[in-house]
């Protein structure tokens, strides 16, 4: 009966999801589909992520019943992974360890789900424009572009399908058209229907070792020249290698790029500051206070995370 | 409970009873923290503070000698991260899976082990270089940011990894 019910569900939410309307004019309007659609429509298929030279393909299935989403993430090279993730939580399931890790699911985002609601407020960070047509993953597709108000983040290149408005490609670009990171589906089934009980995990994780999210605890700590747009998303306590004690993590992001801030106590006598290092899409920039290592890195420039480390002071020592 | 809890971590307790004395800890903060004062005082008593098992230690080894992170290359104003993120997949999961097995800190986040451990093998320490380790933090900035599941996993479990001062 349950199983009945769920796909009843299915059947009366699949055809409302395509009933959005007339595609918007403008490009704000795009990305309140985008917003919109990757939580709301039923959807499979494959994606890959590519950044330099690397890449990595997922299998993706995302239903919506009466319930919530649920959704499941297949990663289809090198071990053997899988991500559950409904409206509270998002487990990892890593059978070659017999392990499964539990996280918040309000703090992780994954492809497509990419543009957060509602999408006005990234019009404070972006020039949001809208661009010509293109065709991903053999479908008709909207480019938006997102330019950066100031040299403090990057730009993002999106496509979103016609008919629906779900995000098929995203990109991450600094200038006019360096793509750093992106992530783009090389085939996609939308609308169709999708029982719940496919969005189950494969595996039952019975007698696998469970790890729960870090702790959330206020740290008194803060970053004072923060980014136009940057939100703190959670502030938590971390255990760490080689740390006798707990190293404080500020998350913090303007709705598509994300940066982490990490407070280390440290004993030893501080060492000159370095210069900013980056990987790919990644900065990094490390400062040293009396008595505690600062750590920044995220998907922004350099300048952005020598900014918010400079900038990072204890609250009641204001 | 406090019993059940030392009977754990001796392996002394058959299947049954040991799952459910995990899931006690996975549900209850004082059980956990039971288990982590529990591991605590038994590192302290033994004068060890970590337990490796030998294949652990080796690919700990290996990664240490992965290029230094912060030194600028070819006088670029920036510099590169070592390459930590997908094109090590293989070695973290690798290092993911025989460091959190081997987990024996008192960690709020890692309240659980399962499995039954082989003996752990006593491995010479790596003297910890000062400058923080990247990689630890790049994983732990990539559980939150956009990533692939692949990435995604690899961080939340390579997050864990090595929680025993050998890099």
């Amino acid at each position: 009966m349950r199983r009945f019910l769920a796909l009843a569900g299915c059947i009366a939410l699949a055809p409302s999801a395509f009933a959005q309307g007339a595609p918007p004019t403008d490009a704000l309007g795009w990305l309140q589909r985008m917003a919109t659609a990757a939580r709301q429509l039923n959807y499979s298929g494959v994606f890959t992520y590519r950044y330099g030279n690397n890449s990595e393909s997922s299998k993706i299935t995302h239903m919506v019943d009466e319930i919530g989403e649920l959704e499941k993430i297949e990663a289809l090279e090198g071990p053997v992974r899988e991500i559950i993730r409904n409206k509270e939580e998002v487990w990892c399931y890593l059978p070659e360890i017999k392990a499964v890790k539990i996280d918040r699911a309000q703090t992780r985002r994954f492809f497509p789900a990419l543009i957060t609601d509602p999408a006005t407020l990234f019009s404070e960070s972006y020039r949001v424009k809208l661009l010509n047509r293109d065709r991903v993953a053999g479908r008709d597709c909207q480019m938006v572009a997102l330019e950066p108000k100031d040299n403090l983040r990057y730009g993002y290149r999106l496509c979103a399908e016609l008919q629906s408005g779900l995000l098929l490609r995203a990109g991450m670009v600094r200038g006019r058209d360096e793509v750093l990171e992106q992530f783009a589906f090389n085939e996609v089934r939308i609308g169709q229907l999708i029982p719940r009980e496919s969005v189950k995990s494969t595996f039952s994780a019975e007698n696998w070792a469970r790890q729960a999210a870090p702790t959330i605890e206020a740290s008194g700590w803060t970053v004072k020249a923060l980014p136009a747009g940057f939100n703190k998303v959670m502030e938590l306590k971390r255990t760490m290698t080689n740390k006798p004690e707990p190293v404080t993590h500020l998350l913090y992001s303007d709705g598509l790029a994300a940066v982490s801030v990490f407070i280390e106590p440290r004993k030893s006598e501080p060492r000159p500051t370095t210069k900013p290092s980056q990987q790919g899409p990644v900065s990094f920039y490390t400062r040293q206070i009396p008595n505690y290592n600062v750590v920044v890195l995220g998907e922004i420039p350099p300048i952005a995370v020598m900014q918010i480390a400079n900038s990072v002071v204890r609250q009641r020592d204001e | 409970m406090k019993q059940e809890i030392s009977a754990l971590m001796d392996n002394e307790l058959d299947q049954i009873e040991a799952n459910r004395v995990i899931l006690r800890l996975h549900e209850d903060p004082d059980v956990r923290m039971a288990w982590s004062a529990y591991h605590l005082i038994g590192d302290v008593l033994r004068q060890e503070h970590v337990h490796r098992p030998a294949l652990e230690g080796r690919i700990l080894t290996r990664l240490s000698q992965e290029p230094t992170v912060l030194a600028p290359q070819r006088g670029g104003v920036v510099a590169r991260l070592p390459r930590i993120a997908l094109a090590a997949a293989a070695s973290l999961a690798a290092v993911a899976t025989v460091a959190w097995m081997a987990t024996r800190e008192p960690a709020r986040e890692v309240p659980v082990v399962a499995q039954k451990q082989s003996p752990p093998v006593q491995q010479p320490v790596v003297a910890a270089p000062e400058t923080p380790d990247v990689s630890e933090y790049f994983r732990a900035h990539q559980e939150y940011a956009l990533a692939p599941a692949g990435a995604v996993l690899q961080a939340a479990f390579a997050a864990d990894d090595s929680r025993d001062g050998s890099r």
